[in-house]
């Protein structure tokens, strides 16, 4: 069974709901510790949202600098497909593995909402299960999730397919272009700032749409997704 | 003690919500003469031995700033210790903004203002400038900035 690994940083908040959307989605969860630098054979890892080391400094800034991450961003350079959500994100920009930065949203306040984002890359490991265009609905909750870049790698960014995300009907931290989400240029490492971990399930979640970034990996990843699950918009 | 001080601030085009609030917030006390307020930081690194500009500049370089959005400054601060009454920043308003001219010993806050010699102005032009003022043998302050992205 293929093997996600999820990273629990001190501070990390969602590191469970992650844990649990990689069982849903048909693969084994595998929780990591910030501190082992051993990534414990995994196919592929999820950097979870929270406020790792409490964000001290900048987001994500300290994280970068531990043990699980040196070897996650040894392995990211091989291929392994890593997505990072939010604060996840956030450390994928320090790391320097996804181009751009995460500051302060625009109008200061804590954004906590749900979010219509439209699909525009499904050439990723993370989302290849979706429809090239598709808008779906997932939580957003920030406060540093405005996206800035200089100008020039934000047009090389839209040249070259790598916005993966755009927010639709409202920008909610007044990031550059209405960019929600990354990609690297291999297309194994992908960030965003919105949850797709809380959209999983219609109980919980505005939706299920967020189900199709854990199952895109596994269809990457050569693993057959069961039937009925993720990829398609569920109930609204 | 050798203190190696790190200013950081947000680069000029990024925009810095922070700061245009609290300028938002200064007609309320009166101000209405600033066109524009940003925020940094400012970290003090304390050497055990000599102050190690070079590794304050990796330090800053890889942790302290992100060079996506931040330009970074390093200057060496005179210590407490070494009885230099230079060195000092302006670091509690008005008294200290005239550092060098005041005999306290430095770093240390004073409450009550000491009388000002006559003509010194309350903000000196060039705040980087202040150390030098009070003693030539501070150590140089010669602000580092960091190429972009």
């Amino acid at each position: 069974m293929t093997r996600i690994g999820v990273v629990t940083f001190p501070g990390s908040l969602d590191d469970r709901d992650a844990l649990r959307a990689v069982r849903l989605a048909g693969a084994e969860p595998v929780a990591l510790w910030h501190d082992d630098a051993d990534l414990h054979g995994v196919d592929g890892v999820v950097l979870p949202g929270g406020f790792s080391y409490g964000d001290y400094l900048r987001c994500g800034a300290i994280a970068r600098f531990s043990a699980a991450m040196g070897s996650i961003v040894d392995a990211a350079r091989g291929g392994l497909p890593v997505l990072g959500i939010c604060n996840g994100f956030q450390i994928l920009c320090e790391a320097h593995l996804l181009p751009g930065a995460l500051t302060r949203n625009q109008h200061l306040h804590f954004r906590n909402r749900d979010q219509w984002l439209r699909v525009e890359q499904t050439g990723t490991a993370w989302t290849n299960g979706y429809q090239q265009g598709q808008e779906i609905l997932i939580p957003v909750k920030n406060g540093e999730g405005c996206y800035v870049a200089d100008p020039r790698t934000l047009d090389e960014l839209e040249a070259d397919g790598r916005v993966v995300f755009r927010y639709l009907r409202g920008n909610p931290n007044g990031s550059q272009r209405d960019i929600a989400g990354v990609r690297n240029a291999a297309g194994n490492v992908v960030g965003l700032m919105p949850h797709p971990e809380h959209a999983i399930e219609s109980l919980t979640g505005p939706s299920v749409d967020g189900l199709g970034m854990f199952t895109s990996v596994l269809t990457h990843l050569g693993t057959p997704v069961a039937a009925g699950v993720g990829g398609e918009p569920g109930p609204r | 003690m050798a203190r190696v001080v790190v200013d950081v601030m947000l680069k000029p085009e990024i925009l810095d919500p922070a700061g245009q609030a609290v300028a938002g917030a200064l007609p309320r006390l009166g101000v209405s003469d600033v066109s524009s307020v940003r925020i940094g930081k400012r970290v003090e690194i304390d050497f055990a031995g000599e102050p190690d500009l070079v590794r304050a500049r990796e330090i800053a370089d890889t942790l302290l700033a992100n060079p996506v959005i931040e330009d970074f400054t390093i200057r060496i601060e005179a210590a407490a210790a070494d009885g230099a009454p230079g060195g000092r920043t302006a670091a509690a308003g008005p008294v200290d903004a005239v550092a060098g001219t005041d005999p306290v010993e430095p770093n240390v806050t004073v409450s009550t203002p000491a009388p000002l010699p006559g003509g010194t102005p309350l903000v000196p032009a060039n705040p980087s400038a202040a150390p030098a003022a009070g003693s030539p043998s501070a150590a140089s302050a010669e602000p580092e900035g960091e190429p972009g992205q």
